[in-house]
């Protein structure tokens, strides 16, 4: 992975989810109650992904219901944050031509496919799809 | 390393590497020393065509990045469902010639 398709990979994405957040804006100023998914999984299997319901509770945060928020799905807040620290932190980069975000992304990667690292986040992430699922997402 | 061995090598694992590094990766294994001949079999490479099915059934969580090495990719599926779905699809045609990157730079910590 070299800094420049790492910082393009980000800004795409990124952008591809202010698009999505924008639109589900839209749509719920709109009051439509019609609740889309661009989940492949979920629309294939009908069981909900580890991710399922992130925009729902990204939306919540942005109406300050935080506790609602979380009992959707606790990855909203993580998603917020990344979505707003990420693309930050690469334009910086770009503009000012360091390569900070990259090394924090190899530091970032080794120390999470650490066994200590890795199987804690494994195990959150499974409980938090168990729970998914039990939702009913 | 003699002629034969590399050439040996190059005969088994050629389908792990993109086909026009496969030339200089010979010439590399020319030049190095035969106590490395062991170090070399020992690294363990990924099966291209492993990763494609990985990526078919489990690319929506980002299972294929995290069994080729690119953790912060993978994390980066899990986590917004696959890239909204279409990373997913992307990464089906990408898969493969991302796990032959790997390789590559795996073969390389041999030559250093």
């Amino acid at each position: 992975m070299t800094r420049r398709k790492l910082y393009t990979l980000i800004l795409v994405i990124s952008s591809a989810g202010y698009a999505w957040l924008g639109w589900n804006l839209f749509n719920h100023a709109m009051h439509s109650e019609e609740h889309y998914t661009l989940c492949i999984f979920k629309w294939l299997t009908g069981i909900p992904c580890p991710a399922c319901g992130a925009t729902r509770s990204v939306m919540s945060l942005l109406h300050a219901d935080f506790l609602n928020a979380f009992l959707i799905n606790p990855l909203g807040f993580l998603l917020l944050a990344a979505l707003i620290v990420l693309p930050l932190w690469v334009a910086t980069d770009l503009l000012k031509k360091q390569n900070s975000f990259f090394c924090f992304y190899a530091f970032a990667e080794t120390k999470l496919t650490q066994k200590a690292v890795a199987l804690p986040a494994i195990a959150l992430i499974s409980a938090n799809w168990i729970w998914n699922i039990y939702k009913h997402l | 390393m003699d002629a034969q061995k590399v050439d040996m090598y190059i005969l088994t694992n050629a389908k792990f590497f993109e086909s026009h590094v496969i030339p200089t990766i010979r010439e590399r294994l020319l030049e190095l020393p035969d106590e490395k001949w062991i170090l070399l079999q020992t690294i363990s490479l990924k099966d291209p065509t492993t990763s494609l099915i990985v990526s078919i059934l489990a690319g929506q969580l980002g299972i294929d990045r995290f069994i080729i090495g690119d953790t912060g990719i993978g994390i980066g599926k899990l986590l917004t469902c696959g890239g909204f779905g279409i990373w997913t699809i992307v990464d089906w045609f990408l898969i493969q010639g991302a796990t032959r990157e790997k390789n590559l730079q795996l073969l390389q910590t041999v030559f250093y």
